[in-house]
């Protein structure tokens, strides 16, 4: 065990660095051969040379390897490394206007971190209930309905769901509810919107974290239902029935504790997932968060911006699957690392 | 899937020299069929299979030929027309500039398909040979391909795609295929390593290896006819994933651009009619997930008929 942690975490570093020099690499290639990403701010004006070069050197596009296509920049490289590992606060960069990265970020974060921990603990209670249900009686009309409900959610693409649902829930739904009188507005108002909106921060998320779930929620349950459907016949699960224990307790203790593995495996290294699908989660509901940061900075060319917001969820999602590595050796003695 | 027929013969074990079973003469009738011919036999029995098939097809033909659909061109636009409801001469009505969206819907298929079905072949072929090579090899060459496989894995999809797309500037078809490629090939990589690693010292492999058979002739000849299967089964799953892929891509805004027709421009351009003309936005989405759903339902069939676990 102590071996394989020392490994794993020997292997983190080289990955991380990798991915870090990949994101590097490309931004220098961008710059490289499109120019001077600070021109972006003109728009189809030309600036005077002199301003242009101050601006150009405030933001740090000065370096001369810049200009020599297919450099890596393993200066620049190195410098990036030492803003982000060796400096307190961490340096991500800074968008066109000077505002740090991270602070940018900072900002967000709230609003996806609500939207994550709403996504995960819907697919996390709806998904492994429904698994389980289907699981214990295969062939049922339960077991049927989880698996053809589950290959529609898992089939329809995430934008297409959100753009019906804020159609339909948020708007015509919505729109009846907010005409009856004795509904709260935290229902009617809050809950039931087809965007944003900063008097319900909570509120009205709820359906947004859902439909960033949904797609998670359909892949926990089959998930659950295969493991449960394995397990269920196992010796030690029969030989539980047979000293007398409770359905309840064979269920809910012996069963679940081996099959729900291969799902926390799942849930762990989905919240890496679940942060790439905000991005049109956030668009499509006008959630102010990290998504849709990257999308408008995507969208005017803003790559600063892009980058070090994705350098940053990187490392989130390296570290989260770390721990979910870590974790799986602690919960599943059986499997041996060597 | 006569060739498919051909290159399973592998499976049962027997090197044999060429002959396999030939699909005019069926090998349904025979007592020990190969893995293949029961999984086609027992494919061709399953209705979503051959419903999926079909609409596959469907979608295919409507991508190669847009011309044996329809009659219409989906760029005679007319302002006048705009937002017309469907009638019986056009079944999809007209969009918002007044262009027939029926035609609009049909040669939206090709862009689809056709960067889904070129990044799969890429992914396979690139990220199978990766794969077989650091199956069988193992040691450095495995130590380097599985960290390259985990630096491009570690970047989310949509995430990466968005990255590159950005910084790339140039946003067609081919860009993005390279895209999809480029973030897509470790899993199919990473499938295949599995299975060449499962059946490199299977007894087979060893005889052939004492009898002197070459390298190449072991990996392509005994070992990788094994992950055949694995490999078909995540390759038309992830076609379908591809499709979805490119319109999401598309409508964050940073995939094909207007112009084009495509299925994610459609349903990116008329999201705000919703109200008014959900027909706008209903056809593209059926269509776009129709096709994903078939490719999903196709992929899960292949694995059931090709896992004999499951007989």
């Amino acid at each position: 065990m102590g071996r394989y942690v020392i490994r794993r975490l020997l292997q983190f570093i080289p990955t991380v660095l990798g991915t870090m020099f990949l994101l590097h690499y490309l931004t220098s290639l961008a710059i490289q051969f499109s120019g001077n990403p600070a021109r972006a701010l003109f728009g189809d004006r030309t600036p005077p040379p002199a301003l242009l070069k101050a601006i150009t050197e405030r933001l740090g596009y000065d370096d001369p390897c810049l200009s020599q296509r297919g450099n890596p920049c393993l200066g620049l490289f190195a410098d990036r490394l030492q803003n982000i590992f060796l400096t307190f606060p961490p340096d991500f960069g800074i968008n066109l206007r000077q505002r740090p990265v991270t602070e940018l970020v900072a900002d967000a974060l709230p609003f996806t971190l609500k939207l994550l921990v709403i996504a995960i603990l819907f697919e996390a209670i709806v998904g492994i209930a429904a698994g389980v249900l289907a699981g214990l009686r295969s062939g049922s009309f339960v077991d049927y309905l989880v698996k053809i409900s589950t290959v529609f959610v898992i089939s329809v693409p995430i934008f297409v769901l959100g753009l019906v649902i804020r159609e339909f829930v948020g708007v015509k739904f919505g729109n009846v509810l907010r005409g009856q009188d004795w509904i709260p507005d935290l229902i009617s108002v809050g809950v039931f919107t087809p965007g944003f909106k900063p008097d319900y921060p909570f509120a009205s998320l709820v359906i947004p974290g859902m439909v960033l779930g949904a797609t998670s929620l359909a892949v926990t349950a089959r998930l659950t239902r295969t493991s449960i459907m394995e397990n269920i016949r196992a010796d030690y699960v029969r030989t539980a029935k047979a000293k007398g224990l409770a359905t309840k307790r064979v269920i809910g203790v012996h069963t679940l504790r081996n099959s729900l593995i291969p799902v926390i495996t799942f849930l762990g290294v989905d919240i890496g997932a679940a942060m790439a699908g905000a991005v049109v989660t956030e668009s499509i509901f006008n959630v102010p968060g990290i998504g849709r940061l990257v999308t408008l900075a995507a969208r005017s060319g803003e790559s600063s911006v892009v980058i070090g917001v994705v350098t940053m969820l990187v490392l989130v999602v390296l570290l989260a699957n770390l721990l979910v590595d870590l974790l799986y050796a602690v919960l599943d003695p059986r499997i041996r690392y060597e | 899937m006569s060739d498919l027929t051909s290159a399973g013969t592998g499976v049962g074990g027997a090197p044999v020299a060429g002959d396999g079973p030939t699909p005019d003469a069926p090998a349904s009738k025979e007592r020990n069929a190969s893995l293949w011919a029961d999984a086609r036999r027992q494919l061709l029995r399953d209705p979503t299979f051959v419903i999926s098939f079909c609409y596959v097809l469907l979608v295919g033909s409507m991508a190669a030929v847009p011309k044996l659909w329809t009659s219409q061109d989906p760029r005679a636009c007319s302002t006048d027309r705009s937002r017309v409801s469907p009638s019986w001469e056009h079944p999809f009505g007209f969009d918002v500039l007044g262009c027939d969206y029926y035609s609009h819907a049909i040669y939206g298929a090709r862009p689809s398909m056709v960067i889904a079905v070129m990044a799969t072949t890429g992914i396979v072929l690139f990220g199978g040979t990766l794969g077989l090579l650091a199956g069988y090899y193992g040691g450095w060459a495995d130590t380097i391909i599985s960290r390259v496989m985990d630096i491009v894995l570690s970047l989310p999809f949509l995430l990466g795609a968005i990255v590159f797309l950005t910084v790339i500037k140039k946003q067609n078809p081919w860009t993005l295929t390279l895209v999809l490629f480029l973030l897509a090939w470790p899993t199919i990589s990473r499938i295949t390593r599995g299975s060449v690693i499962s059946s490199k010292d299977l007894d087979y492999v060893h005889a052939a290896k004492a009898v002197g058979a070459r390298n190449s002739r072991l990996m392509f000849r005994h070992i990788m006819p094994n992950a055949i299967a694995p490999m078909l089964v995540y390759a038309t799953i992830v076609l379908g994933s591809f499709v979805a892929a490119e319109a999401t891509l598309t409508f964050l805004g940073v995939g094909l651009q207007p112009p084009t027709q495509s299925w994610g421009i459609m349903i990116s351009q008329h999201q705000v009619y919703f109200l008014e003309d959900p027909w706008l936005l209903l056809f593209p989405c059926g269509l776009l997930v129709g096709t994903v759903l078939s490719f999903i339902l196709m992929g899960d069939a292949l694995r059931d008929a090709l896992d004999p676990k499951f007989r």
